[in-house]
């Protein structure tokens, strides 16, 4: 009904009215689904030992925790590690899925169907089950404590291939065959047509590996005996002891620990968001 | 003719060698190396793969007689059953409200995208304490209008809200994934569909449902299926918030209402040590989400091509 | 584009840079332990003692997170790799050793120190006769109590409850539900119902670990006290409930008045400025009682240098290592010799969790015990809410215990071939 009286008469209140409710729905939505975002940060400036306080704000608000997280924790190394671990493996992983999404998507070659529907199963066995013969490989191949042990046996994203050639298949086909004709080859399809089209994708898909790096507790446990090249989610844990958690110092380090991926998000989001795509068409 | 399907699959073997060889490595072997476990007994932890017992299927027939296991299962259905389409459902409505032109439509974003980072432990404690008996803020305000049905169980505590409660703490920290995803095919949606549409005088649902959902068909196969293997794989949630209770009694026994398998499933492999039996768990899952997946495509197949 | 390149090339670099190791000379004995800081410090400084004493033998700690402690050991012993040493809880211990992953230590000479161990630490070790580890630490729960609670009841914070009979009475004076304070806030799982269980004669296990004893008279009284303060008595805060506030957290609150709790709590709550006092668990018809927790170090069966390990073993389990332990940290020592050297003074507490170590109990010495705790606990919790009484309950637990011990017979069967 609104759509109709739109076309008859575009009357300023109408919309007006329709915004607010928009605003007023967003912003209760983002309350509630921030809570125990601000909890954390609350918790993070709060005494240690005073954690469960009925107060959701901070009788004496301290920075002291996040000092601590940082001078007698490691959290700077525990940062590099990440970063080396979480950026890197990101960029690979988008490339291969990329490049096989591309022909999974686009190319005819022999089982590939099958080829496919095995890569895709391969998801929906549960991640335990790959714990121990992946570590024995990694052992086999002398990589214990290495990056590469870290990096490497992730880099084959199933979900991601899966995802991008998802995608892939929603652009229209005239656009390849009319590049096809004007002589271009897989590389220049495959580089100036379809990663352009598919960028809001191709960079939704590297911050997800990222962020899915960047809290991988087990395994990146498992592959080091070295406190040296711990990763942040191993310090996280580091405050869950036996008896007794360090909630505080905890939430403090969490904090800290989604700035990277909050950052890339903010101003990022514009490219894999917002329009690139219509540009790139009419290219 | 037959030099260029040569060629062509020369070529598209390029493109899929560095996700193939990695893939071959690191995923299939272990695939296959744990079909194998799931046909043999484990009883000896140091080097386990020369300290194999081949049981054949038995792991199978024990799990088929385990009522714990059929349980699991149950429970796990029921918790793919809600999260699924409430996560897409969530997710597609943010995405379709945000991709109207508002002026903090990108500070919206980030904020509904904010809780997919937060560790899902954090998160899950945090709802503990919203949902507890006597102090918990919702039992509390609950209380205020008369309601005082979750005073002394609180949500988690009652079989029957238990389940849902997890759920919708797992939604609202998921959603934003969704969302993203959502708002990057709305992008690949050009205009002019929508202005020939309203040239027809078609209303803000009319456009909705018959332009907008059926154009997002190929994401919403992909978040459905991802969906379901996230249920089928739920561990951290019941873990962080219920532990797998409360009880619930199930003829003689008694069994957890959020007892889901990959509950069960990390119970076995790291509480009980039966990694054969966990590898068999873990096959039965494989099928079942195999069989999902293949009724999903054929419902949410794209009809035509565009 | 540019810094693309660039993070590649930087990220390459990083990572051949960490690949070298140093060569250490003599023997390398490696340590997991799950420590937490302060004790940490003290554990580094009882190696370096070590290392004076021991030119040969270099030891290597690594501080693992207690979370992927055994995760972490159970994929590497599938690999064989390993470490010499780690520090496990004492629930592990069967588990791992009935499955041929430690190393008996009896060859290497640990009769010499046994008779000094405290005893109930030294039963966590022993398996089938065999000893696989030496304790690292000990201790059992206690009653702990709110003394600014109890004097709003007007209650006197020194007399603490000595029977179950004034424990109820106490927790009915203090509960006022419309101020949401409970006299007592409990946990459901099985370790934590012990006390109940043993001070009413009750056990999980007959004596001679062959059949399941929760459905026997003392068990199910000891349990069925348990689910009064709950459902009959109204003194209980649904602690124990999935989603309750849990015991310690609601002990901070001033929520509960009385809760059980160990060593390891006191320093946090010392932190938060709460006004405690600590008790021995009241009595039952069978006396007092309280369990048994702790950690154990043990020697993996593919260390390479197993005597070197278990000297280093011993000497953290050594009078002096134990009684510098337990005065830097409040700690029960593990050592009986080192009692005489504790400073009371400084660690008002520890004398009443050294009193109630003597009337603690181990649980059963079996593999299975993590699955008895996990299949036991869905049914005593079914108790508590009141669907099914506890006798009913405890047959069924006993159902699900019967297949675990079943199933460890067949276990160890297949290591006798």
């Amino acid at each position: 009904m609104t759509g109709s009286e739109k076309t008859k008469r575009p009357v300023q209140p109408g919309r007006w009215a329709r915004t607010a409710v928009l605003y007023v729905v967003l912003s209760a939505a983002a309350i509630v689904v921030l809570f125990p975002f601000a909890w954390m940060i609350m918790t993070a400036l709060k005494q240690p030992g005073t954690e469960f306080d009925p107060e959701f704000f901070p009788k004496q608000p301290t920075l002291e925790n996040l000092k601590r997280v940082f001078t007698e924790f490691g959290f700077v190394r525990y940062f590099l590690n990440s970063s080396i671990v979480a950026v890197s493996s990101a960029l690979f992983a988008t490339l291969f899925a990329s490049l096989a999404a591309y022909a999974f998507a686009f190319k005819n070659f022999i089982l590939k169907e099958k080829v496919f529907a095995v890569i895709i199963a391969s998801m929906m066995v549960p991640g335990l089950m790959y714990v121990v013969p992946q570590f024995a490989i990694i052992n086999r191949l002398g990589w214990m404590n290495t990056y590469r042990a870290m990096i490497v046996p992730h880099l084959a994203n199933v979900f991601g291939l899966f995802l991008l050639r998802q995608y892939m298949t929603t652009i229209p086909k005239s656009l390849i065959d009319a590049a096809r004709i004007d002589g271009a080859n897989d590389f220049q399809v495959y580089g100036r047509i379809v990663v352009p089209l598919a960028l809001p994708v191709v960079a939704t898909l590297f911050l997800l590996t990222f962020q899915f790096h960047w809290s991988n507790f087990l395994w990146q446990l498992i592959v080091t005996n070295k406190e040296s090249l711990y990763t942040v989610p191993v310090g996280l844990s580091m405050f869950k002891q036996q008896h007794e958690q360090l909630y505080a110092l905890k939430m403090a380090a969490s904090a800290v620990s989604i700035v990277p991926i909050s950052v890339i998000f903010v101003f990022a989001q514009r490219y894999f968001i917002e329009g690139v795509t219509k540009g790139a068409i009419k290219e | 003719m037959k030099r260029s399907a040569l060629a062509e699959n020369v070529s598209a073997l390029v493109f899929l060698s560095p996700f193939i060889v990695i893939f071959g490595v690191f995923l299939a072997w272990p695939l296959f190396y744990s079909f194998y476990l799931s046909l043999n007994k484990v009883t000896a932890l140091v080097n386990v793969f020369d300290n194999l017992t081949f049981v054949g299927f038995q792991n199978f027939i024990a799990l088929f007689k385990d009522g714990l296991f059929g349980w699991s299962l149950l429970m796990t259905l029921y918790y793919a059953a809600l999260i699924v389409p409430l996560g897409i459902g969530t997710s597609l409505l943010l995405a379709v409200l945000l991709n109207n032109k508002l002026r903090l439509s990108r500070l919206f974003r980030t904020a509904f995208f904010l809780p997919y980072v937060l560790d899902l432990f954090v998160v899950g404690i945090v709802w503990t304490f919203i949902y507890s008996p006597h102090f918990g803020v919702l039992t509390r305000i609950f209380e205020t209008v008369g309601i005082t049905y979750f005073s002394e169980q609180g949500f988690l505590g009652r079989p029957a809200t238990a389940m849902p409660a997890v759920v919708i703490v797992n939604v609202l920290k998921g959603a934003g994934f969704g969302m993203i995803l959502y708002l990057a095919a709305l992008q690949n949606i050009p205009d002019s569909v929508y202005e020939a549409a309203e040239v027809d005088g078609a209303s803000w649902w009319q456009k909705l449902t018959r332009i907008t959902i059926p154009l997002l068909r190929p994401v919403t196969l992909f978040m459905v299926i991802v969906g379901v293997v996230a249920a089928l794989n739920a561990f951290v949630e019941v873990f962080a918030m219920t532990t797998g209770g409360p009880s619930v009694n199930v003829g003689e026994r008694a069994y957890g209402a959020t007892w889901v398998t990959g509950y069960y499933l990390f119970d076995t492999f790291y509480v009980r040590l039966k990694l054969g039996y966990a590898a068999a768990m873990s096959y039965i899952l494989l099928a079942i989400a195999v069989t999902v997946s293949l009724i999903n495509l054929r419902l949410l197949r794209p009809k035509t091509d565009y | 584009m540019r810094y693309l390149v660039l993070a590649v090339c930087v990220t390459a670099l990083l990572a051949c840079t960490c690949a070298k190791e140093a060569v250490k000379e003599g023997v390398v004995i490696t340590v997991w332990e799950t420590y937490n800081s302060e004790e940490r410090a003290v554990f580094l400084e009882l190696v370096d003692r070590f290392h004076e004493v021991n030119s040969g033998i270099t030891i290597e700690a690594v501080n693992i997170p207690f979370d992927g402690l055994e995760p972490k050991i159970l994929t590497s012993l599938a690999t064989q790799t390993a470490p010499d040493v780690a520090r496990v809880d004492v629930g592990f211990l069967p588990k791992i050793a009935v499955r041929g992953a430690l190393h008996p230590l009896d060859e290497y000479g640990v009769e010499s120190i046994k008779d000094e161990i405290r005893p109930v630490a030294l039963s966590s070790c022993v398996l089938d006769g065999k000893t696989y580890g030496m304790p690292d630490q000990v201790n059992g729960l206690c009653l702990f109590f709110n003394v600014d609670l109890f004097k709003a009841a007007g209650l006197d914070p020194e007399t603490p409850p000595e029977t179950w009979e004034e424990f109820v009475e106490y927790a009915k004076t203090i509960t006022d539900r419309d101020k949401g304070v409970f006299g007592f806030g409990m946990r459901n799982s099985l370790w934590w119902s012990l006390p109940f269980i043993y001070s009413f004669g009750g056990d999980i296990l007959t004596p001679d670990m062959s059949r399941c004893a929760l459905a026997d008279e003392g068990a199910v009284a000891g349990f069925q006290f348990k689910v009064d303060l709950y459902a009959k008595h109204g003194v209980e805060g649904g602690a124990w409930r999935s989603g309750g506030i849990r015991d310690d957290m609601g002990f901070q609150n001033g929520k509960y008045a009385m809760i059980f709790n160990g060593p390891w709590a006191v320093k946090g709550l010392q932190q938060a400025g709460i006004d405690f006092g600590v008790a021995l668990i009241p009595s039952g018809p069978a006396g007092h009682a309280t369990n048994v927790g702790g950690n154990n170090l043990v020697v993996f069966s593919t260390s390479e240098h197993p005597r070197e390990a278990t000297k280093f073993l011993m000497f953290i389990a050594s009078r002096e290592s134990q009684a510098k332990w337990a005065n830097e940290l409040g700690q029960i020592p593990v050592n009986v010799l080192a009692d005489e050297l504790i400073d009371f003074d400084s660690h008002p507490y520890l004398g009443v969790f050294m009193e109630q170590m003597k009337y603690a109990k181990p649980r059963p010495q079996i593999g299975g015990y993590p699955e008895i705790e996990n299949d036991v606990n869905p049914e005593m919790q079914a108790a508590l809410d009141g669907k099914k009484p506890v006798l009913a309950a405890m047959k069924s637990a006993c159902e699900k215990v019967g297949v675990v011990l079943a199933d460890e017979e067949a276990l160890k069967a297949s290591f006798k071939e």
